[in-house]
């Protein structure tokens, strides 16, 4: 074509169409860069770094109160040098950001964990750190307290600096009071400093602090009228409160922000209010120094205002800007209530505990463990929808929706878990649970709703019908907890049946076992029938009435004897001596206290009450001690109120008092312990006995006492005999084609068929006339089949449907399988897999009232969210869980499904029932679970995953931290802990210099006080930004003679029992169990009490175990002053199971393993008797390992230095060589060394005044007796006896036992006894009393020859008898 | 349901869209009536004496309604929504009718209805009109969330687009075959000999492609900014997402899945689509219609080319999808994907119609001793009826056309013995797909002839 200007389309046109899509294209390309540059991560980025900065800046004020905020904000050029130098900022602008910016995106890579890509392991990498870029910041000089904590709101009150009219010069610093007349009172600060500020509070005058400095200038102001300056404002708030404001906030610009807090300021020492003092009754009072206190230590940040806090209101009135607030601030005379907002919100704040997570000295380093790990959520998105987050609850899931498009994210298999499951992924490396208990490393419990879970699986059995286990091959979860029949199951076993029982009440107690016993842990198997409509309603009102029957028909056939052999095991016959010991005591607590005289009844409720069936069980006549009790502590057993309602036989009382006897004599499986029960012997004045009674019976009698509610077990209806035939052939359907089915139903199964037929079909075997199988006699029409054949058919089949074996041992049923699904990887289970069914429509039809609030929750989250920092009110809580879970149920996800599986097990089977044979339905039975214990249960079941992300990381403890695991888990077991205190309360606190008084002066041996490290007596004489102190004190409050907590007013009164008191003013007393640090000062145990004043208080840990015994203080008090009205209060403990702290330092293993398997009474002071749990050997032996692994000593060996001949030969030799030994050998004829030590022991003065030695018994009261020196030498290791001999107290402060052998450093012979007793000092005194006693057989058996023996039996037959001629 | 939603959830999500979209949709009408109205090309709609009512105002109307309807939308709130959305009964009604069946025959119906009423819907008024309907459609339907997640999910929004682009190509082309065939009517030249539409390579087809190449550039950038790709998992063969679908191109070919062997509609099928698309120059005789848009001139090939285009190709790809869910189960339009749906399916194969439902007998089976060859034997006896359908299929059919049609006659004398049987076998096979859709949801018929000793199923 040849070429012409001509063209085809008009080019004006195309221009302009060309010069539209340019413009299109430039669009959006901008829009593409804007979207770039506006991408929520880098805004994050930019805000975190804005924060960062601020908060160096801020800083930096600290160090240089004049800096100014000149670096506060990031510049994009630098002009100091009179020319713009481009910054580093100018790289987070437009387009510039995507060339190597400070904002980018972070990669962590977990190299050691994996991600299963079903195809493919591949490695882990997150980038989570991207947007929650201050993850890992600690506080500067911190190790672990978050830079950035989560956003919380606090009130605090300060003090404005009072300008004061001291009139004299050179006022000595201290404590001014002033009064209304405009005079400042100088209080010596010395003398009594709680008292002047009591004094203080109660007249409502002001109180400051005059500081050194201001006590050598001169005050020249008058009270109330500030003085006249021309300073800023900004000055003024500085000199008045000691802030400064910061022109901008840190998030939102108007946000008035602290930016300086001045050190020993009125800001500085702001104080918290948490909770408003309340007065209260001098009861409670009392009773709450035993009964709270937070598990959790308080929070370690210092108190005080603090720079990045924001004020949000001051005395009351909302801050509206910076203006009025200062304005606001500087007015006020008097104290200010400030209300801050402290913290960050996400995804600015950093990581909470930080000692266990994230930090770098943490276990769980982010470097090596990154994110999802434990998140779970798609760590590779940096956008918040995609990286599947999960909300906690529909209000806040709304709120995320609204700000961040958040979605159910159908992209990704494990969201992450929502916060309230967050402890599940702990399982993953951790799938023993119990080494997540706290330790004293990290005292505050790792994962407290996880072990709770743990707990109530173990409880409750569910590994009795589920397989569990954390890992695969073979490393189960509840390790002991695996099969059924080989450990502990949960419920009694039904080998043994009790005669006293009823039918009746068997049948009332299957149909609904709570109507007995609302405390029950039995789930109810029957009457569920919410979801039942119409026909299959009326076959479960039918049928389920027949399977009861037929249960309770089979286990009274399988009825065996129990086997006398088993009872054996363990148990020991008491001593006789040790029986005389007991039985003749005159002083016995229920001896001379009326008892005798009055009825059983009333001598079996002090028994329960003071022999330790508290610790198991409950009963309602002792209700007051559930008050003592952890709110969520289980009851390991059954309560026992009104438990004639449901032994009702003749013989009930004496099946129950031999059954206390010996429990497992009676059910070998029992955890019951054998209480050693013995006859007590009761004396009148002049110690003759007048009656003897059974403690047994006594108890027997106190629990059958007839109940107030006489409950009549409720009637079935009567047998259904065509029902039972029908019920019958359905079963038979499974097993027979339906023809033999209706054949055998009538006729029986033919004896021939013995080997054929599973063990429940047996039941229907055609029987002669003798009940034996009858073979050859099935013929049609010859036999017919017994009702109660058909019962046991149907009972065998209704065990085997409804997995009774998983909680009890059942005869027939010793092999039987797990009827549940196994759980093992319940935690990844494709939902799609679970079977819904209709569960919406039934939630629909039946819960209409509960979804109501559920919705109403959803619909209101404004309303429902309540202020941060205020604990969330238990019925919100619960709202919003009920509106989570329902929501997750309606999208069906594994969390929702398994909620309603164990609030309404039944309830997946609404309308599905029609289709499925009777024996098909679902069974699991509904247990009595609260909304909070189903959480707890699934954060475990969430957890399970079958699969440890990595094994390297499998949390593997060492053997002694393992020893001290697996004791934990085995006292848990036994609760050991009801009884014994494990741990001491720990009292925190804050006080002023000067507060405590040193601990008297005391010349004791020294090995007696625990040495202090310098850093740990610097560290408790740092104070804060207040100029407060802190401590933490362990030990117990000192008690007053009746047992109680001795606790004083502020007017040095005891309380009155019906006046009301504020907690805060009481001035309490400690008795230190354990050496604590204050103001740099050492203060070690059993050097008499501290006082401490309830305002010192900040948090208050109770103690860990002990229960029963805190309970029972006040009570054997009074039991034991009945008697002895001078009996001391204070030493109750000592009556008391003992403590636990240090036994393993102090005992010997071999003889703890001994003691545990057959423990035998040791100190007749104590009221109770440690039962015989017949422990298997391997159990003792863990428990021994536990209290050495504790204590840091060896085990499971130890060797006693002192029993050495060479080194006794050597003691002996070196006593012999002293002159004085020498001198006094010419007037003592004994020189052996021991001997000299006997006289000690055996000195009117001295040991024998309480101790029993050997056949010697002082004949003292019970109280004040001794355990028997004979057996020290098994019992104790030889360093705990010295220290024990020296200082009684500072082992144990509560102890009557005094000093045996003074210590006098400058005193001749270093003080001791007598040294006609035993010559040398008294170091050598000690150490040969220690030697005696660590060598007593030694000793003993040099004073038993047998040589002679033989010598003299020699005279008789002669040992070679010559021949007889 | 994972990705569930609360419906007022939902409402409030969907309301920015409705707002946006029916403000756009009434602009266009707008844009519409004023381009027509300046155009002055308005089709007249009635006359009443000396008023003549256009198509102006009509087009003005709908952009007000839209204008309406977006207003209404506003808020997403749920009563307000309701009045813009499909009632229940016609949604109800929706999900029927697009029961496989129906909705093939549906198709089938619709197409010919196009067809024969050509001239009426080329019509620019009645395009619009329809064009019009279906953003009506579109937009009423938007308030259902089960549609809404299937139009609107990323992946299918430019399957929605290429609907609309085919459906104004199919226009166009029929427009200007039905101009066309006017014109040779009358004797004038077509529109293509008019234009001659000759261009120059620069600047007229560098420069348009220039800006083609811009303009195409803008939009990719506005359509991955506003539709940005989602972050899936990582693919797990073990863990397939449900429904697994093959990209849309490829919907036809699974959907054929459903009917034949694997090897059949993997394979041969494929194949025969490709080899038949590339003998059509040689087997067509027709020297008219060359070079412009016929449909008079080239009847029989316009009818088979739309008929295997649209009715089984663009409609399977419809079905995959739109109406193929999880499991690869059937859903209506507005019902919910529910991955438990369960369709009680029991295929049965046409031997097992004939020997137990027909005569009541069991199947031939070989004795236990019988040799390869006597097996052979009693397989082919048992697959008879299928062999004997399909042999009288394939060789009765062509026979019979050409006996009974005089079409088909005239179109074997023009072609000849060979062209024509290639030819009718295409056809034949293209049709044999519809039959057996049809017999597979009607009869449960999995195949005519299965012998799976021999892995042959067909």
């Amino acid at each position: 074509m040849p070429a012409t200007d001509q063209t085809w389309y008009p080019m004006k046109l195309l221009h302009r169409v060309f010069a539209l899509a340019s413009l299109a294209l430039l669009a959006a390309s901008i829009w593409l860069l804007v979207q770039d540059h506006r991408r929520p991560w880098k805004q994050y980025q930019r805000t975190a770094n804005r924060i960062a900065g601020r908060m160096a800046a801020w800083r930096e004020l600290e160090f240089d109160p004049n800096a100014g905020s000149r670096a506060a904000e990031p510049r994009y050029f630098h002009f100091e040098r009179g020319f713009p130098l481009p910054d580093s900022k100018l790289l987070e602008l437009p387009i510039l950001d995507a060339f190597n910016s400070p904002l980018r995106i972070e990669n962590l890579w977990a190299e050691g964990l994996t991600q299963d890509y079903h195809f493919r392991e591949v490695p882990r990498f997150d980038r989570c750190t991207t947007c929650h870029t201050a993850m890992q910041k600690t506080e500067p000089g911190s190790a672990d307290a978050p830079a950035y904590p989560r956003e919380h709101l606090l009130q605090f009150t300060v003090t404005p600096n009072v300008v004061f009219d001291i009139r004299t010069r050179g006022v000595a610093p201290g404590w001014f009071v002033s009064v209304p007349s405009g005079r400042a009172v100088v209080a010596d600060w010395n003398v009594r400093p709680q008292a002047i500020v009591r004094n203080a509070q109660r007249q409502n005058l002001r109180l400051g602090l005059v500081s050194a400095a201001a006590a050598d200038s001169t005050p020249t102001a008058v009270l109330g009228k500030p003085p006249v300056t021309d300073a800023s404002p900004a000055r003024l708030l500085d000199d008045r409160l000691g802030l400064r404001v910061a022109d901008e906030g840190l998030l939102n610009p108007h946000d008035v922000t602290i930016a300086y807090v001045r050190p020993a300021s009125p800001a500085a020492a702001a104080t918290s209010l948490a909770a408003p003092p309340a007065a209260q009754p001098a009861e409670r009072i009392l009773l709450d120094l035993f009964q709270t206190g937070d598990a959790k230590p308080p929070v370690p940040s210092a108190p005080g205002l603090r720079a990045g806090d924001v004020l949000l209101a001051i005395d009351g009135t909302p801050v509206a800007d910076r203006e009025q607030a200062i304005g606001q601030l500087l007015a006020s005379e008097k104290d200010l209530v400030l209300t801050v907002r402290r913290g960050l919100p996400h995804p600015f704040s950093s990581h909470p505990r930080l000692d266990l997570f994230v930090g770098e000295l943490s276990p769980h380093k982010m470097s090596e463990f990154a994110c999802s790990v434990c998140h779970e959520g798609q760590g590779s998105a940096t956008d918040f929808k995609w990286a599947s987050h999960a909300p906690n609850d529909p209000a806040q899931r709304k709120q995320w929706r609204d700000r961040h498009g958040w979605f159910d994210n159908p992209f990704w298999d494990s969201p992450m878990l929502p916060r309230r499951f967050i402890e599940s992924s702990c399982v993953k490396c951790h799938p023993r649970v119990v080494d997540l208990q706290p330790s004293p490393r990290y005292p505050q419990p790792p994962a407290p709703k996880l072990l709770r879970g743990y707990t109530l699986l173990r409880t409750y059995g569910c590994y009795g019908c589920h397989e569990i286990n954390g890992q695969q091959e073979g490393k189960d979860l509840p390790e002991d907890a695996g099969i059924p029949g080989l450990q502990q199951p949960p419920g009694p076993s039904l080998r043994y049946l009790n005669s006293s029982v009823s039918e009746a009440f068997w049948h009332d107690w299957l149909h609904d076992p709570r109507r007995f016993r609302p405390a029950t842990r039995m789930p109810r198997s029957f009457v569920l029938r919410e979801h039942l409509e119409g026909s299959s309603r009326h076959l479960a009102e039918r049928y389920e009435p027949l399977e009861i029957r037929g249960i309770v028909a089979y286990l009274h056939a399988h009825v065996q004897a129990p086997e006398p052999a088993l009872a054996s095991v363990g148990t020991t016959a008491t001593a006789d001596s040790e029986r005389d010991n007991r039985v003749e005591d005159p002083r016995s607590p229920l001896a001379g206290h009326g008892i005798p005289a009055a009825t059983g009844t009333d001598r079996g409720r002090v028994l329960f009450q003071t022999r330790g069936c508290l610790a198991c069980h409950s009963h309602a006549a002792f209700a007051d001690a559930d008050r003592f009790r952890t709110p969520d502590e289980l009851v390991i057993g059954p309560e026992l109120s009104n438990l004639a309602d449901k032994l009702t036989g003749e013989s009930s009382r004496a099946w129950l008092s031999d059954f206390l006897r010996r429990p497992i004599g009676h059910l070998p499986t029992t955890i019951m312990p054998d209480l050693l029960l013995e006859p007590i012997s009761h004396r009148d004045a002049a110690g003759q006995v007048v009656s003897v009674s059974d403690p047994a019976e006594d108890l027997a009698e106190f629990l059958l006492q007839p109940s107030a509610t006489e409950l009549q077990p409720q009637r079935l209806p009567d047998l259904d005999e065509a029902g039972l035939d029908q019920l019958t052939l359905e079963y038979l359907r499974g097993a027979f084609h339906d023809s033999k089915a209706a054949e055998y139903v009538q006729h029986g199964i033919p004896a021939d068929l013995v080997d054929t037929l599973r063990v429940a079909e047996r039941e229907l075997l055609v029987r002669d006339s003798g009940g034996e199988p009858a073979p050859g006699r099935g013929d049609r029409g010859s036999t017919r089949l017994s009702v109660a054949q058909k019962l046991r058919y149907v009972g065998s089949k209704a065990i085997s449907k409804y997995g009774c074996f998983g909680c009890h041992d059942i005869p027939g049923f010793e092999t039987a399988k797990q009827i549940g699904p196994p759980l093992s990887d319940w935690g990844r289970k494709d939902p799609k897999q679970l079977a819904f069914e209709h569960i919406t429509d039934y939630l629909s039809d039946h819960r209409s009232g509960s979804s109501a609030a559920a919705g109403a929750v959803e619909a209101s989250p404004e309303a429902a969210k309540t202020k941060a920092g205020e604990a969330d009110s238990d019925e919100a809580d619960a709202g919003k869980a009920e509106a989570y879970f329902r929501w997750q149920l309606v999208t069906a996800s594994r969390i929702g499904f398994t909620y309603q599986k164990l609030a309404e097990p039944r309830s997946y089977d609404y309308r599905v029932v029609a289709q499925k044979a009777y024996h098909d339905r679902l069974r699991m039975p509904q247990f009595p679970f609260k909304a909070a214990d189903r959480e707890a249960i699934m954060t475990l079941l969430l957890g399970l995953v079958a699969k440890s992300p990595a094994e390297k990381y499998l949390h593997v403890p060492d053997s002694v931290r393992s020893a001290i695991i697996e004791g934990q888990d085995l006292l848990d077991r036994y609760q050991c802990a009801t009884c014994h205190v494990l741990e001491p309360q720990k009292w925190h606190l804050a006080y002023q210099p000067g507060a405590f008084r040193p601990q008297p002066e005391k010349p004791v041996f020294p090995w007696v006080d625990h040495p202090f490290r310098e850093d740990e007596l610097q560290a408790s004489h740092q104070a804060d930004a207040r100029g407060l102190l802190h401590a933490t004190l362990a030990g117990m409050p000192t008690l007053a003679d009746n047992g109680r907590p001795l606790v004083f007013d502020d007017c040095g009164d005891e309380l009155f029992e019906d006046e009301d008191y504020l907690p805060q003013s009481l001035e309490y007393l400690f008795q230190l169990w354990q050496p604590a640090a204050l103001e740099g000062r050492e203060y070690q145990v059993g050097r008499g009490t501290l006082t401490v004043f309830g305002d010192q208080v900040i948090a208050r840990q109770r103690a860990s175990g002990g229960f029963l015994a805190q309970y029972l203080l006040p009570h054997v008090t009074e039991l034991e002053r009945a008697v002895n009205p001078n009996a001391k209060g204070s030493e109750a403990w000592g009556w008391l199971p003992p403590p636990l702290l240090g036994q393993g330092a102090k005992v010997q293993p071999g003889w703890l393993h001994d003691y545990l398997l057959a423990p035998y009474a040791i100190r007749p002071a104590s009221l109770m008797r440690m039962p015989n749990y017949h422990l298997p050997a391997a159990e003792a032996r863990v428990l021994v390992n536990y209290f050495a692994a504790q204590d840091g000593v060896d085990f499971p060996y130890q060797t006693v230095d002192r029993r050495n001949r060479t080194y006794l030969q050597q003691a002996q030799a070196a006593y012999s060589r002293e002159p004085s030994v020498e001198a006094a050998l010419a007037d003592a004829p004994d020189p052996d060394r021991l001997a000299a030590a006997m006289r000690i022991v055996t000195d009117k003065n001295y040991c024998i005044t309480c101790h029993i030695v050997g056949d010697f018994d002082p004949r003292t009261s019970d109280r004040a007796k001794g355990p028997d020196l004979a057996d020290v030498y098994k019992r104790f290791r030889p360093e705990y006896l010295r220290r024990w001999l020296a200082e009684p107290v500072s082992v144990l402060p509560y102890t009557g036992m005094p000093v045996i052998v003074p210590y006098q450093d400058a005193a001749p012979h270093q003080g001791g006894v007598a040294q006609t007793l035993y010559p040398g000092t008294s170091i050598e005194q000690l150490d040969a009393l220690v030697d005696l006693l660590m060598n007593f057989d030694v000793y003993t058996r040099r004073r038993a020859p047998v040589a002679p023996l033989v010598e003299a039996a020699g005279a008789a037959p002669a040992a070679d008898p010559a021949p007889q001629e | 349901m994972h990705g569930h939603l609360d419906v007022n959830e939902f409402y409030q999500d969907i309301s920015g869209f409705l707002v946006g979209y029916y403000l756009a949709l009434a602009a266009m009408n707008a844009l519409a009536a004023w381009f027509v109205w300046r155009r002055s090309s308005a089709t007249v709609l009635c006359r009443c004496g000396r008023l003549c009512v256009t198509t102006v105002p009509l087009w003005l109307l709908t952009a007000g309604m839209f204008g309406l309807m977006s207003a209404t939308a506003v808020g997403g709130d749920a009563a307000a929504i309701g009045r813009i959305s499909l009632p229940q009964w016609s949604q109800k009604f929706l999900n029927v009718a697009l029961q496989p069946t129906w909705y093939t025959l549906g198709t089938f119906a619709a197409l010919g209805l196009l067809f024969l009423a050509r001239r009426f819907f080329v019509r620019p008024a009645v395009a619009w009109a329809m064009l019009n309907l279906a953003f009506f459609f579109l937009g009423l339907s938007m308030t259902d969330p089960d549609f809404a997640r299937i139009v609107g999910k990323p992946d299918n929004v430019p399957i929605v687009g290429m609907l609309f682009l085919l459906g104004f190509f199919t226009w166009l082309g029929a427009y200007r075959a039905v101009e066309n065939d006017a014109r040779i009517a009358r004797g004038e030249p077509t529109i293509e000999q008019r234009d001659c539409e000759k261009v120059l390579v620069w600047p007229d087809l560098v420069y348009i492609e220039l800006i083609c190449m811009v303009a195409v550039m803008a939009l990719l950038i506005c359509w991955s900014l506003a539709l940005p790709a989602p972050l899936e998992q990582p693919a797990d063969p073990l863990n397939t997402p449900n429904p697994s679908k093959a990209p849309w191109y490829f919907l036809g070919l699974q959907e054929m899945l459903v009917y034949f062997d694997p090897w059949m509609s993997g394979v041969v099928l494929p194949v025969l689509i490709i080899l038949g698309l590339a003998a059509i120059p040689y087997l067509d005789t027709n020297k008219l219609g060359n070079g412009y848009y016929t449909i008079g001139q080239r009847r029989f090939a316009y009818v088979a080319y739309q008929f295997g285009f649209l009715a089984l190709w663009i409609s399977l790809i419809v079905i995959g999808t739109f109406l193929r869910g999880p499991n690869w189960s059937y859903f209506g339009l507005y019902e919910t994907w529910d991955v438990h749906k369960a369709a009680n399916l029991e295929n049965v194969t046409l031997s097992e119609y004939f020997w137990i439902r027909l005569l009541h007998t069991r199947r031939p089976l070989a004795p236990d001793e019988a040799g390869t060859m006597l097996r052979m034997v009693y397989v082919l006896f048992r697959e008879l009826p299928g062999l004997l359908l399909l042999t009288l299929y394939f060789l009765g059919v062509p026979w019979l056309l050409v006996k009974l049609s005089k079409f088909f006659r005239r179109l074997y004398d023009q072609m000849g013995g060979v062209r024509y049987a290639v030819m009718i076998l295409l056809l034949l096979v293209m049709v044999l797909l519809p039959i057996k859709m049809l017999a597979r949801w009607t009869g449960n018929l999995s195949y005519i002839v299965s012998i799976p000793e021999l892995r042959l199923n067909l």
